[in-house]
């Protein structure tokens, strides 16, 4: 199968600084493919120069076989984009914002504008002006513009931005479809380990512009998940005891990762040891106001997979 | 090209929507209304002011006569009191304003013959007394014809035994005694009545001054002669004549600051005079065209849009285009709207009876005919060029610098304090003045040969403007298509 995107060796400086550093990977038509990593890793620089508003001081990328530089016309014909914010002009009405990109796409109709609007459910206001939509109608506006002329491709630099937890989910199940229905390869980037689970289908993990690993999702999961057990939180009183009868189960000390006067949180293998110590501590007479899983942050993962050392993270 | 043509309507469409242009198309319509109104204050003005022309009464003139006792007193007391007593008014009008000096020529005209009389010369006091009788019948008859004719025969017999050293005095040379000879004549034959609020009589006035004029420039030496005031003074004198000859009341031509003593305040300023100097107000809309030029780009970037424009299956070079063209049609369109108001504006106030005005031009010393809605709008082409070009320098500025603010600061200051910069830079003897572009864009000063810096001609001004307009738009061009999008 050939790749809709194929991103190959990207490398860009930003006033001698490495932006990018020799990125190379592939998108498929039908997948969500994540593209994960802290702020300022080197997400947003990759989306614009696949968009074409930066240059790449070397290295290529092609869209449906279409190299952006040379071929522009005919590789954004295949691509719909959300970039940073979704900033549309905030005089005019969402219709008119939509029309204004009908004009300069081809095969977009005004059937096809309603089509969008309702896809992304903002029919009740698509005649506002957008100056006085919230920053997740905004958001919706902006992937109604990127789907309008039905892309093969779509490249969206954090969609979720500013919505609600109802709104991110709606969004997420909008993306699924259509790329396992429709068949559209998604390009999305995200900050956010849970989200991209939640979403993607294969993850692409940059760091400090450099790419450092491309895997399904699950894997990513599971080797976070494997890399030594979920941390929990603890909420007791006192604290000091229950530390105590930890100590007396002849658990590892360093599974203890942190702890105060209101809490510790306890790395662990399994649930059933989770329930073993509540049933310990409860015994011993330790008041337990709750026991919660921690998620595990973006951060960590990255400790794990890139082995830790030197790793910066902005 | 279509999708070119789409941009444009985007780039429209964008513009249109702002609030700010809808508040600079109402500009636009004001600066018309604020135009009209204060030529039509102006004509209120100069009417009161004809209006209330003082004349002193018959009984103070010959009362002023009488105790004065200036040279001829009692010729004055004689007309006046004549005029008193037959009723005759000193008002402006067709009936009585030829009589008072057809009266006051009367009554000298009778002194004379007595003084001829004593002195023996016989033949010269019949022809005195004749003229006088003559006159007294035209004015007993009311008959400003045979006024006229009186005029025109006198003026023949003086011609025709002029002598150069006696007759100096009263005319100054043969030639200009012809000039009237000829004023009087044609004044006769074709009926004009000797009344200066007739636009015929006045043309003639022209007509003879515009001659006598002549006349007097190239009776200069040889070498002192001054060939663009001739040339002028000829232009005048033919447009003139062919206004007399083919009794064209109303028109517009370019030729000013020439003789033209044919403006009558009583009347008051008429729609081509107005229409004509509307074009000042391009200076306005001027500044307006600069506003939009210096955020055309900028206001992209300051509000991010510019990624949403520039991620579509366009160019950017196309994007560039189509917001210059854009711009010019734009500035345009402001134009043609200002040109039509101006219009209907000065038609509301000063009347629309003379619409078909002629323009009249000469070429190769012949007068021509052209269209005066014509040549209105090629001043107002004319007087864009300063426009179009600082528009284009914001354009660009607000392309490479992305800021608004700056673009259109600098671009309106430029605009309002260029000229005084290169007139400075002239007073200061800096030559290469001229070339920068602000020295070269009053072109219709500069085809008339009032340039700022001497010795300046059309073609480079033009060549200067050509030169300036391509670094501004490669600038531009450079700072959209080539750079970053960050």
């Amino acid at each position: 199968m050939t790749p809709l995107l194929k991103i190959e060796n990207l490398s860009k400086k930003f006033n001698g600084r490495t932006a990018l550093d020799n990125i190379s990977l592939e998108a498929y038509s039908g997948e969500v493919f994540g593209f994960l990593g802290p702020n300022g890793a080197g997400k947003t620089t990759t989306i614009k120069i696949i968009t074409g508003l930066l240059d790449a001081d070397s290295g290529n990328v092609q869209v449906n076989g279409f190299d952006v530089k040379k071929q522009f016309e005919k590789a954004l014909e295949n691509i719909g984009a959300i970039v940073e914010n979704p900033e549309l002009y905030g005089y005019m009405s969402g219709l008119q914002n939509l029309r204004q990109f009908r004009r300069i796409r081809s095969g977009v109709t005004e059937e096809r504008i309603m089509e969008s609007v309702r896809f992304v459910g903002l029919e009740n206001r698509i005649n506002d002006k957008v100056k006085r939509y919230s920053l997740g109608m905004k958001q919706r506006l902006g992937v109604a513009q990127a789907i309008l002329h039905r892309p093969k491709l779509l490249v969206l630099d954090e969609p979720t931005n500013g919505l609600d937890p109802a709104g991110i989910k709606e969004l997420r199940d909008m993306f699924k479809k259509l790329a396992h229905e429709e068949g559209v390869a998604i390009f999305v980037s995200s900050h956010m380990l849970f989200e991209m689970e939640m979403m993607c289908d294969r993850v692409g993990i940059i760091n400090q512009g450099k790419l450092v690993d491309v895997k399904p999702i699950k894997e990513l999961m599971e080797q976070a998940a494997g890399g030594g057990g979920t941390v929990y939180r603890f909420t007791v009183k006192p604290v000091e005891q229950a530390l105590k009868i930890i100590a007396s189960l002849e658990m590892p000390t360093e599974s203890i990762l942190e702890f105060n006067e209101q809490y510790f949180d306890l790395k662990v293998d399994n649930t059933e040891t989770v329930i073993m110590i509540n049933a310990r501590l409860a015994a011993a007479g330790v008041g337990i106001m709750g026991v919660a899983p921690q998620e595990k942050c973006l951060e960590d993962i990255f400790m794990e997979i890139t082995g830790g050392g030197g790793i910066q993270i902005a | 090209m279509r999708k070119l043509g789409n941009i444009v309507i985007n780039e429209y469409i964008k513009i249109l929507l702002k609030l700010s242009t809808i508040i600079m198309l109402i500009a636009v319509v004001l600066v018309a209304v604020g135009y009209n109104g204060l030529r039509f204050i102006q004509k209120r003005q100069e009417q009161r002011w004809a209006g209330s022309a003082y004349y002193e009464s018959y009984d103070d003139i010959i009362n002023r006569a009488k105790s004065e006792k200036y040279e001829g007193w009692e010729i004055t007391v004689e007309a006046s009191t004549f005029l008193k007593d037959n009723n005759i008014t000193q008002k402006y009008n067709e009936d009585d304003y030829w009589i008072n000096s057809a009266a006051h020529t009367m009554f000298e005209q009778k002194a004379m013959a007595k003084e001829l009389l004593d002195a023996g010369d016989i033949a010269q006091a019949q022809k005195s007394q004749k003229l006088a009788d003559n006159l007294n019948e035209a004015i007993k008859a009311k008959d400003w014809k045979a006024y006229n004719k009186i005029n025109a025969d006198t003026l023949e017999a003086v011609a025709a035994d002029y002598k150069e050293d006696e007759n100096v005095p009263l005319y100054e040379s043969k030639e200009q005694l012809e000039i009237m000879l000829w004023a009087a004549k044609y004044q006769s034959e074709h009926e004009i009545p000797p009344f200066a609020g007739d636009w015929r009589y006045g043309l003639l006035n022209e007509v003879q001054a515009n001659k006598s004029e002549l006349i007097r420039l190239k009776g200069a030496d040889p070498g002192e002669q001054d060939r663009k005031a001739i040339a002028a003074a000829e232009d005048a004198l033919l447009i003139s004549q062919y206004r007399l000859d083919n009794n064209i009341r109303v028109y517009t031509s370019k030729i000013s600051g020439v003789i033209n003593d044919n403006y009558n305040y009583e009347e008051g300023l008429k729609f081509w005079d107005v229409f004509t100097s509307s074009a000042l107000g391009i200076n306005f809309i001027s500044v307006l065209i600069i506003i939009i030029a210096g955020s055309l780009i900028s206001s992209e970037f300051s509000s991010g849009t510019v990624k949403y424009l520039l991620v579509n299956p366009v160019k950017r070079y196309k994007i560039f285009i189509a917001k210059y063209i854009s711009l010019l049609t734009f500035a345009f369109l402001m134009l043609l709207i200002y040109y039509l108001f101006n219009i209907l504006l000065s038609g509301i106030f000063f009347g629309f009876g003379d619409l078909g005005a002629p323009h009249l031009y000469v070429s190769g010393s012949k007068v021509l005919k052209g269209s005066s809605f014509l040549y209105v709008a090629s001043k107002y082409l004319v007087s864009s060029v300063g426009m179009i070009c600082m528009a284009t320098f914001a354009f660009a500025l607000s392309s490479v610098a992305r800021s608004s603010a700056l673009s259109i600061g600098l671009g309106i200051f430029l605009y309002l304090s260029g000229y005084g910069i290169v007139a400075v830079m002239s007073a200061s003897k800096l030559d290469f003045g001229r070339y920068i572009i602000f020295s070269n864009l009053e072109l219709n000063a500069i085809a008339e040969g009032m340039s700022i810096f001497k010795g300046q001609t059309l073609t480079f001004a033009l060549a200067v403007i050509v030169v300036y307009m391509l670094v501004f738009l490669l600038t531009a061009w450079d700072g959209f298509v080539r750079r970053d999008v960050k």
